[in-house]
């Protein structure tokens, strides 16, 4: 039974939970931001500029758990559906550009805070 | 199609968070219409045709206009590109004419469904021209065909399972001279349509794909064109480019359009040069889909233009490919058009190189339509300028020079393309009345919620021009108008510059448009630049529009207050964080000048010099060195320049009423514009520009000249400086051509000096300062025909009319009709007989030139004879040197002339008397006959003092009151 609702999937049909993929993986911290950018305005307003953006982050990950993530993003980015936290504590639908982080090190067993950022966010409603 | 102001709900959108863009490019790859191969082997440069074989596809589909690739395998261009310039026929495929293909047989022919910017040269068969190539002149110029303006290319997401519509606007179409009277749309593949035959149809697609529409303009004159669009529709499963970063994306008003970069991120390969590109977005405004822009169903698109050139940089990798896209106003200044030459006539056009009413518009449209592809595939909007010209010419460059010649250098507008790449040419708003500039649109006022940062405020306090004089003619006069701004003295900063040939309504336009000009030239703010917080395409460097911005003196430390000031957009530059998807404005502005703030220029009255001598002589005389063969450059009878030639002297008046205190103080000296050499051999009567009020002598401080040279005197055949002073007069000259003061002059106390005043009996405004050399002038009390053969057997039986007046310092004669005739029935004489004189011009009374060296030149003699075997001589010699100095001869039949010039001098002690004696080979029998003769010289002094005037000074004068 899923503790939490974050879900992926490369189609909005095909979302799955992250704690039932098959080989599940553990729900993550995450950001979550309206906007990408902010401008400063001289009013003293900000103004917020550009997509949302989510990035979700695992202290540890496990190789195979990894590898089930790289099933959806087997590039340096691809183009996803994300169900994620946002900042008032709801879930919701993106659709979204999920980035893969560099600097890997192959040679770990465990991964330590392995971060994935999703970009581009259009929330699907 | 004017700018619009930003609606209440757009201004909402452009102030709200979550501003978002996704860019896509949209490249035309276009479709195969034809393909064949060339089938000849001779290839005569240039070429406007060729012969071709194995054609495949349907001929009928082969448009004008479209593309035609020619290369070295099936569908290649490498041997280049040409543009079909009328409708194919079996056998032979016919192209803008072209010297830049390496042609060979059996090369490959493909035309593609492309229509785009190409040149339309101009062929010259003899004299006679042609428009690309062997379109002769019919009625083109006297019935201008339509222009269709048809929107820009269009960008469209096809709803899965649905369908799109395109909404097109052909009611901006236009027609000079006559009106759109129908419209008729095509739309090949659109899967239903609506209204085709009205400007605003409905045409619907439910499949992706790029598609050509076209509609058929018809003008109520019964002209017709053609225009064509393409418009991209994309779906979920058929997407634009998205693999492309965007490197630059800018507008400039000064280099009169769009361009921007990009760098691709994917196979490029079959991206082909020249290839049109669109940069269009998705976005959002919050919670709001949907684009924002100036022009309804196309806000998504953010610029267009074609491939030019390219960044290729192989690395490690797969390496990179960089290309910049640029708008019409780049393609157009590459491409070189032929001389445009159009005169104003008074009838309907007979040539291409006529137009009635011809007006800068008509140019313009002639360019477009007739030198260029622009009809068919480009909007375009004109001036809408009335004002008649009398002639639109421009030499052989770029086309786009070629537009700004015929627009800026007339009536000071540019053409300038907008990001949609619709082409205006309008009077940047700077030069604009204060009237006309209220139908300028302020497309929003920028508030502390529009722009980021800081605003960043070129001042230039100093003047970089410190007078304009602006000058051209009245549209519907032709007459000269001249204003000067901002007054008639240096400001004090700035240099001089000068505005010449424009097309004016009147003074008061001239002085309005110097005013404006002026102002603009020394915008105390040429530089506003602003970076906005928001992903606004609602501004744009064309058309003509403003935003206003507003400081409070206490937002900058220079206290600067600027209450809704306008701002004229210059450039526009978009830029775009990939990673955030957000798009932001960034605006180069110039303060609007002028206006209802500028001093209107001051009218300059343009007259003719003033009359030397006879008051009726209202023009300079030719330089009859110039004329060459008499023959040649006169008619034959009477044979010299009628009296009626002469017009009356002008007579412009300034305002009177100059006023000028009598306790005035001291001032100048001013320099006066005139130096160089006075003597009557050379320059006699010079003038100087100097617009004051002199003062008399009520005045403590009067009027004085000065001036400064080497003043010579001939004595015994030697130049000597000279203490001489009677020989020359200083004058002040009004607007109008009158003396209105007279110099007195000074004793001269410096050799090398003269000094005196202006005595007028009050103060008095003059134009010019005169100086004129008064002793050596030829003015005789007469001059008289004394015509006599002296001979009864052919006495002069008409003494022929006699005219003369003042040339310079000398004067001119006509002698025309003289006439001698036989006395008998029967010439029972045979042979030459050397018959005396025919004409004799005696200048001044009797001895009422001994002593005096003289030059009397012999412009032009005529003598007609019979038909028949008379064969006439003549030659001239001036009275009391015995022996003849010129002779020409025999002329048969009718006619005879002087070929060259002849000059004698004359010594003291001889008459001023020319006389040209004729002889004739006369065969005996020859029935009565009579010789006509017709003469024209003119008499020269020489000089016995001259002047070396190397500075004129003007003190103590007043300025011409405001």
């Amino acid at each position: 039974m899923a503790r939490y609702s974050f879900e992926i999937g490369l189609t909005q049909g095909g979302m799955i939970n992250l704690e039932s993929l098959a080989t599940p993986v553990i729900p993550p911290a995450f950001d979550f931001a309206d906007y990408s950018d902010e401008i400063e305005l001289p009013n003293g307003r900000v103004r917020g500029m550009g997509f949302p953006r989510a990035t979700w982050r695992w202290g540890n990950l496990e190789q195979a758990e990894r590898t089930q993530l790289r099933t959806f993003c087997a590039g340096k980015s691809a183009e996803v559906y994300i169900k994620t936290l946002v900042n008032d504590k709801t879930y919701k639908t993106f659709r979204a550009v999920m980035v893969w982080p560099a600097g890997e090190d192959p040679t770990c067993d465990i991964l330590l805070d392995f971060e994935l950022a999703f970009r581009h966010l259009v929330e699907i409603v | 199609m004017m700018a619009r102001a930003a609606t209440a709900d757009e201004l909402v959108k452009l102030r709200s968070d979550g501003q978002r863009s996704k860019l896509y490019l949209a490249i035309h790859t276009p479709a195969l219409v034809y393909s064949a191969r060339v089938n000849q082997a001779v290839f005569i440069d240039p070429i406007a045709e060729v012969a071709y074989d194995t054609g495949s596809g349907t001929l009928a589909n082969v448009l004008p206009g479209m593309t035609l690739y020619v290369g070295t395998s099936a569908g290649a261009w490498d041997k280049g590109m040409l543009r079909i310039r009328k409708t194919p026929t079996a056998g032979v495929l016919y192209f803008g004419e072209t010297s830049e293909i390496a042609w060979a047989d059996n090369d490959y022919l493909t035309v593609v469904d492309e229509i785009g910017l190409w040149p339309r040269h101009v062929r010259l068969a003899g004299t006679t021209p042609y428009m690309d190539y062997d379109i002769g002149y019919s009625d083109q110029h006297a019935l201008l065909a339509p222009y269709p303006v048809l929107g820009p290319a269009a960008v469209l997401w096809l709803p899965t399972g649905g369908t799109v519509n395109l909404l097109p606007d052909a009611s901006g179409s236009w027609a000079l001279g006559s009106a759109i009277s129908s419209y008729l749309w095509a739309a090949p593949g659109a899967s239903a349509t609506l209204n085709l035959n009205t400007a605003l149809p409905t045409i619907t697609y439910n499949a992706a794909g790029t598609y050509r529409v076209s509609c058929l303009v018809t003008a109520a004159n019964g002209k017709t064109t053609t225009g064509y669009r393409y418009l991209h529709v994309f779906s979920a499963a058929a997407q634009p480019v998205t693999d492309f970063e965007l490197l630059s994306c800018q507008g400039s008003y000064d280099d009169g359009g769009w361009e921007f970069s990009v760098r691709m991120l994917a196979d490029a390969t079959a991206i082909r040069p020249r290839s049109r590109v669109i940069l269009f977005a998705e976005d959002w405004y919050g919670a709001t889909a949907g684009s924002l822009g100036p022009v309804s169903s196309v806000e998504n698109i953010i610029a267009m233009g074609w491939i030019d050139e390219e960044s290729i940089a192989p690395d490690a990798l797969s390496g990179q490919l960089e290309f910049a896209v640029r708008g019409a106003a780049h393609w157009l200044k590459t491409m070189t058009g032929y001389p445009v030459g159009i005169e104003r006539s008074s009838a309907a056009a007979t040539a291409w190189t006529e137009m009635q009413d011809l007006t800068v518009d008509r140019s313009l449209w002639h360019l477009l339509h007739w030198r260029t592809t622009a009809s068919l595939c480009l909007d375009a909007f004109l001036p809408g300028d009335t004002r008649s010209l009398p002639s639109a010419e421009a030499p052989a460059s770029g086309i786009w020079d070629q537009l700004e010649t015929l627009a800026y250098q007339t009536i000071l507008a540019k053409p300038v393309c907008d990001r949609y790449g619709r082409l205006y040419c309008q009077a940047d708003t700077q030069f604009l009345s204060t009237a006309a500039r209220a139908a300028v649109p302020v497309v929003m006022e920028l508030t502390r919620d529009d722009w980021a940062g800081a605003v960043g405020v070129t001042r230039a306090p100093t003047r970089k021009c410190s007078m304009l004089q602006l000058s051209g003619i009245q549209d519907d006069t032709n007459g000269p108008l001249m204003s000067w701004a901002r007054g008639g003295v240096f400001t004090l900063h700035g240099a001089t510059q000068s505005v010449e040939n424009l097309l004016l309504d009147n003074q008061a336009d001239a002085n309005a448009l110097a005013g404006n000009y002026f102002a603009w030239l020394n915008n105390e703010f040429p530089n506003v630049d602003l970076v906005l917080g928001q992903n606004n395409r609602m501004i744009d460097i064309a058309p003509r529009q403003r935003v206003s911005l507003s400081l409070a003196a206490g937002d900058t430390p220079r206290g600067l207050v600027w209450a809704a000031k306008a701002l004229i957009p210059r450039r526009v530059e978009y830029k775009f964080d990939a990673a955030g998807g957000s798009l932001t404005t960034q605006l180069e502005c110039e303060a609007e000048s002028g206006g209802a703030a500028a001093v209107d220029g001051q009218t300059i009255i343009i007259t003719y010099p003033p009359i030397i001598g006879d008051g009726d002589i209202g023009f300079d005389f030719p330089d009859f060195d110039q004329w060459g063969n008499w023959p040649a450059l006169t008619p034959l009878t009477p044979g010299f320049p009628p009296p009626q030639y002469i017009p009356s002297e002008p007579q412009v008046p300034i305002t009177p009423g100059a006023t000028c205190p009598s306790n005035a103080p001291a001032n100048g000296p001013y320099v006066v514009p005139i130096s160089g050499t006075l003597s009557v051999e050379e320059t006699y009567t010079a003038y100087g520009d100097i617009r004051v009020v002199i003062r008399t002598s009520t005045h403590g401080n009067r009027t004085i000249y000065e001036l400064r040279g080497i003043f010579e005197k001939l004595v015994g055949g030697i130049w000597q400086e000279t203490t001489d002073d009677a020989w020359y007069a200083v004058e002040g000259i009004s607007a109008s051509g009158a003396v209105v003061a007279t110099g007195v002059h000074n004793p001269v106390t410096n050799l090398r000096v003269r000094t005196g005043y202006l005595d007028a009996p009050a103060a008095t405004t003059i134009a010019w300062i005169r100086i004129r050399i008064l002793a050596d002038l030829v003015r005789p009390t007469g001059v008289t025909h004394p015509s006599d053969t002296s001979h009864f057997w052919w006495p002069v039986t008409d003494q022929g009319e006699l005219k003369w007046g003042y040339q310079g310092a000398g004067i001119w004669v006509s002698l025309t009709g003289v006439k001698i005739a036989s006395s008998t029935t029967t010439w029972a004489f045979g042979d030459f007989i050397n018959g005396g004189i025919i004409t004799r011009i005696k200048i001044g009374a009797d001895w009422e030139f001994n002593g005096r060296a003289l030059r009397i030149r012999h412009n032009g003699y005529q003598i007609v004879t019979p038909p028949g075997d008379i064969q006439a001589y003549a030659h001239g010699n001036f009275s009391g040197s015995g022996v003849p100095q010129w002779e020409e001869g025999p002329n048969d039949d009718m006619l005879a002339y002087l070929t060259q010039k002849h000059e004698l001098t004359a010594t003291p002690g001889q008459e001023a008397i020319s006389e040209i004696n004729i002889g004739a080979y006369i065969p005996a029998n020859t029935p009565s006959f009579t010789i006509t003769a017709h003469q024209w010289l003119t008499v020269l002094p020489m000089a016995t003092y001259r002047l070396h005037l190397s500075q004129t000074l003007l003190s103590n004068v007043c300025p011409i009151p405001g």
